[in-house]
């Protein structure tokens, strides 16, 4: 056996316990990355098996060595390509035939198989008694190991058995019949001819293969090139067996593996009465119901938004107080002690890198919310089932059942809805949602439509604020029929077709990590798209647009680069009724994010003269103020917790809760000064209020959105969507605009 | 809920988009391309496979007790195309 690194893999279906036994093997040594080039996750570890260093590796879950997915495809080519020293198979055995399919596969790949059998505690449960040594000599000695959760010496029998494995993989032979059997030989022979090819694959597993017409495989030689004659060969064999025989070569191979199997079965497992109903029958069957589902599911991702955005709200303040009161006091006083008081690099730093980088981070606890409550549906087992209950909604507009998920996190945030479309398989169903996702008015935009629904229209300001939230469904609604129906035309929606978990308690390991993750891979990726912009929208704000570098941070206003800009883009939006320099700016602030945009108009309406005097303050004084911030937003949450009750009970028409108060009656936050009242009020028609409402809806929601895009899709998909949003919120704003005119509506 | 007649005659095949919930039904046929085909038989369904349904929606999407080990749901696309024999439940 060679001393290099010796490799071991574990494979198995989705959902029977292979993380968990791979991080009792390799405990504290892993590592979690990305497969080249995929966002699919790759785990790693190091083991020392009596002193020989091991390097596993847990491949995604799949339940065959024929790929559909992403992940399927991943686990294939690393078993094919990298040709490990030890495959441990990850069986459940309460499920036992099923999983035995993969098994066998990958014993006619001919690569070294140790079976781990898992789970054999929810088979005895429901009456399944299996028999390890007898499994193993059906199996031609494939070693069988049991590794159930909580069974003794688990890990070492694993190892030893992996200590001990025979390096000459005992070939497994399943008889297909002898009209196949015929054609499998020919096909062997001809793969054995060609020296690359027996090289690189299992003859007679690639001749079943290519037989089973796998398509995914076929590519793959196609793109390796040459191999055309072979292709061709093994599909004029599929026709010949078919004309004999009647039936489809792939489906006589099915069949012969699971007879094959069910001769395995046979005396291995004994079955005793089984309980046919589950608790998670029983509770699918309401949580499932066919006129129950929805209301459930609706009522859950009620709770679910409700979470997201008002549970964390009292800790997005704490972090905003923490950006805008001690961090940029003590920059600022550092920067004194080493003598950059006052100068332009003051500026970027507190107005440009804080402020910006500041204005995102303060959505780490929105986050935070989602991802828990996310995690938390994921883990219980519904999340699988809501796909199922939104299944028929879903195919009507030609998307998939998981995709309404996504949906509805945008109403939260853009940025977290873009990845909650990894729950999706089919990657052009995740371009699909991601692309819709942002007409989803998020949180960040809802501000901008209080500020101009008072404004201008008072007491009916709730009306408005209802219409924007309609019309970026409707305008997401026509998306998804112009990308399915036109761009995607003739596509066919990928069948539904997934296995539900059993339900269960959600694990605190597994919710905690996937936070970790998630939130750590917002903080750096958005992180750095924010800084990045925030920098170079601070340098456009001080550098003059004419005159010399001189007045370079001592800039007017309307003399900065910036303005130069906004003033630019002013014509293009004056069909929409607001083409001021000053409305072009605040719009391409807000490009950055929306909460800009109010801070944006209050600086170029109002003027610089209102700009709060940091107050002096100690450093205890400071460090006070962030524990007592912070234990007040721990009470707050608990009292958004608490008051997702009254909240959710008052959807019953004709009830009315009140809210829950921890502190005291809480101040209405202040959005606007009254001389940004009066400002927008004189710049403004109240029909390019509206329009300008409807383009603050559909463009671009942010810098962090494009660079999730980014991240998930790359550039190209990044830009088509910012693209097109821009477009779509110009048309609308533009439509609005002059359709009102011609009616005769805000002239007054 | 409507009355449902006891069958007596040997029942008849019928799409799985059909069968009410708690039926136990056998797969009779799949009529669909190879590859959805190939898909199913992977997750454990193939022709003779006895199973239960756990949830009917009538012509909606189905969830299956697969040989009673394993929980599938099906989407209404393909329900549509899974023919099954209704079989006697030893319970009811």
């Amino acid at each position: 056996m060679p001393t290099q690194s010796y490799r071991i893999v574990l494979a198995g279906n989705p959902n029977v316990g292979k993380s968990t036994l791979f991080n009792a093997l390799t405990g504290a040594s892993q590592h979690v990355g990305n497969w080249p080039g995929k966002t699919v996750e790759k785990k790693e570890g190091r083991i020392d098996i009596q002193g020989r260093e091991c390097f596993v590796v847990d491949l995604p879950g799949t339940y065959s060595l024929t790929a559909y997915s992403i992940e399927e495809i991943i686990s294939r080519d690393y078993l094919i390509d990298e040709k490990p020293n030890a495959v441990v198979a990850v069986v459940d055995a309460s499920n036992l035939e099923r999983n035995l399919y993969l098994v066998v596969q990958l014993l006619e790949l001919e690569v070294p198989v140790i079976l781990a059998l898992n789970m054999t505690d929810i088979a005895t449960k429901r009456g399944l008694n299996i028999d390890p040594a007898a499994l193993s000599a059906r199996l031609g000695g494939v070693p069988v190991i049991e590794t159930t959760h909580g069974q003794l010496n688990r890990v070492e029998q694993l190892k030893d058995a992996i200590n001990r494995l025979d390096s000459a993989p005992r070939p497994l032979r399943v008889d297909y019949g002898s009209t196949l059997e015929t054609e499998i030989a020919a096909l062997t022979q001809r793969i054995i001819a060609s020296p690359d090819l027996a090289a690189r694959y299992t003859p007679r597993w690639l001749a079943v293969q290519l037989l089973e017409d796998d398509d995914n495989l076929i590519e793959r030689l196609r793109a390796e090139g040459g191999h055309d004659h072979l292709i061709d060969a093994a599909a004029s064999a599929a026709a010949r067996i078919e004309a004999t025989t009647e039936e489809e070569a792939a489906t006589l191979i099915a069949d012969h593996r699971y007879q094959f199997i069910a001769s395995i079965v046979r005396g291995t497992v004994i079955r005793g009465t089984s309980t046919s109903e589950t608790f998670s029958d029983r509770v699918d069957q309401i949580v499932t119901h066919r006129t129950w589902g929805v209301p459930i599911f609706l009522l859950l991702m009620w709770i679910v938004f409700q979470f997201t955005a008002n549970v964390s709200a009292p800790f997005v303040e704490f972090t905003e107080m923490l950006f805008e009161g001690p961090l940029t006091r003590w920059t600022v006083a550092l920067l004194g002690v080493v003598g950059l008081s006052e100068t332009w690099f003051e500026s970027l730093l507190v107005d440009g890198v804080i402020a910006g980088v500041g204005g995102v981070l303060v959505f780490v606890p929105v986050l935070f919310a989602l991802y828990l409550a996310l995690a938390l549906l994921e883990d219980s087992g519904y999340m699988a089932r809501s796909a199922f209950v939104m299944d028929r909604f879903m195919t009507a507009l030609g998307l998939h059942g998981k995709s309404f998920l996504p949906m509805m996190v945008g109403f939260g945030c853009t940025v977290p809805a873009i990845y909650a479309t990894r729950t999706l398989d089919n990657e052009t169903d995740r371009k699909i949602t991601a692309f819709l996702t942002p007409f989803m008015s998020c949180g960040a935009r809802l501000p901008v439509y209080v500020l101009f629904g008072t404004v201008f229209f008072g007491s009916n300001s709730g009306t408005l604020i209802f219409a924007m939230y309609v019309t970026g469904i409707v305008v997401a609604l026509l998306t998804s029929l112009l990308l399915t129906k036109v761009i995607y035309r003739g596509r066919i929606v990928p069948p539904l077709v997934i296995e539900l978990p059993p339900y269960r308690l959600p694990a605190l390991r597994t919710v905690s990590r996937d936070i970790r993750r998630r939130v750590g891979s917002f903080v750096t990726n958005a992180g750095t798209v924010i800084l990045a912009a925030s920098v170079v929208l601070w340098f456009m704000l001080s550098v003059p647009a004419s005159g010399s570098l001189s007045q370079f941070n001592d800039v007017e206003l309307d003399n900065s680069v910036f303005s130069a800009l906004s003033k630019g883009i002013a014509p293009v939006l004056s069909p929409a009724g607001f083409g001021t320099w000053e409305a072009s700016g605040a719009l391409v602030t807000g490009l950055i994010a929306k909460e800009v945009v109010i801070a944006t108009m209050n600086q170029i309406y109002v003027g610089e003269d209102e700009e709060e005097t940091l107050e002096s303050s100690t450093f205890v004084d400071d460090l006070g103020e962030i524990v007592t911030g912070f234990g007040e937003a721990l009470i707050l949450t608990g009292q958004e917790i608490v008051n997702i009750v009254p909240r959710t009970l008052n959807l019953i028409p004709g009830l009315s809760l009140p809210d829950v108060q921890f502190l005291g009656g809480g101040e209405e936050e202040e959005l606007a000064s009254n001389s940004l009242e009066q400002a927008l009020r004189s710049a403004f028609t109240p029909l390019a209020a509206v329009a300008f409402t409807v383009f603050i809806l559909l463009y671009v929601p942010c810098m962090a959105t494009v660079g999730a895009m980014r991240q998930e899709f790359g550039w190209r998909w990044a830009l088509y969507q910012s693209g097109y949003m821009l477009l779509v919120a110009w048309l609308v704003a533009v439509i609005v605009y002059q359709g009102g005119q011609l009616l005769g509506w805000g002239v007054a | 809920m409507t009355m449902l007649a006891k069958p007596i005659e040997p029942a008849a095949p019928l799409p799985l988009s059909m069968v009410t919930s708690g039926q136990t039904v056998e797969l009779v046929e799949i009529r669909s391309g190879h590859r959805l085909r190939r898909r199913l038989a992977e997750l454990g369904l193939h022709v003779g496979t006895p199973m239960r349904v756990v949830q009917g929606t009538l012509r909606g999407p189905v969830i299956l007790a697969v040989k009673d080990d394993c929980r599938l749901a099906l989407g209404r696309g393909i329900t549509q195309r899974i023919i099954v024999m209704p079989t006697a439940s030893d319970k009811a």
